[in-house]
């Protein structure tokens, strides 16, 4: 086996290690969605929703996730600088988070995940 | 000789997903901290080659940690690389500033790692 598909084969196999926390990411920032749109959103729930995001956007390109990646990043931006106070951004969060939500549980674990290998 | 590279990094899934890449790839050999305290310990005593050190951690982030590492006879010689989030060019002169040898942004393509901590670093 040479190095690249040592590599591939590792890092598939620390997708699947990480995938309940990327999920749990996911879920954080979904719970601080839903508690904006009740007008219940804490401080202390939109900073760990930051957190995740930044987080995603960090780890899903580096498991070639770049889209994904870059979705998590504009979550990170929205959650920051506008949520709630735009009428529209909730919409856009919703899509944003569909979109990480399929790319992170569409991963294959074949050689195809390593898109760039 | 092996190259040996102290990564500190909070985040689990960044930690592991960087030491495999620079190991199978590189050969080189990894030690990790999740902490920037932790990280100052094992570099004192590891005195690795360079660090590979995150910038937004709980309570020590990087440039604090770095600082410590500066103000420390036995790591203040020790190169460090900064990773970070994708960021601004005025941001990696900033980091660059307080004593960085360089960042590399996250997200990083784990096959070519390497190369750029080497070119960094001079290692060629």
């Amino acid at each position: 086996m040479t190095s690249p598909e040592k590599l591939s084969q590792k890092i598939n196999d620390l997708w699947q290690k990480h995938l309940p926390l990327m999920q749990s990411r996911i879920e954080t920032i979904r719970r601080a969605v839903d508690a904006a749109r009740n007008n219940r959103l804490t401080q202390d729930l939109r900073a760990e929703a930051v957190q995740s995001a930044h987080k995603l956007a960090g780890a899903l390109g580096t498991f070639s996730l770049e889209c994904a990646s870059d979705d998590a990043l504009e979550i990170e931006r929205l959650l920051t600088n506008q949520f709630p106070a735009e009428d529209d951004a909730g919409a856009i969060l919703d899509e944003l988070l569909e979109r990480v939500n399929q790319a992170i549980n569409g991963r294959g674990t074949g050689s195809d995940a390593m898109e760039r290998a | 000789m092996r190259k040996h590279i102290l990564l500190i990094d909070d985040e689990d899934d960044i930690r592991e997903v960087t030491a495999v890449s620079l190991e199978t790839v590189a050969g080189w050999e990894v030690s990790s901290a999740s902490s920037g305290p932790a990280g100052i310990e094992l570099a004192k005593k590891a005195r690795p080659d360079a660090i590979l050190l995150d910038v937004m951690m709980p309570e020590h982030d990087g440039p604090a940690t770095l600082r410590l590492l500066r103000n420390d006879e036995a790591t203040a010689g020790i190169p460090v690389i900064f990773l970070t989030a994708k960021i601004q060019s005025i941001e990696r002169e900033r980091l660059q500033a307080i004593g960085a040898a360089g960042t590399l942004a996250k997200p990083f393509n784990p096959l070519t790692l390497a190369n750029q901590v080497s070119e960094i670093l001079g290692w060629r």
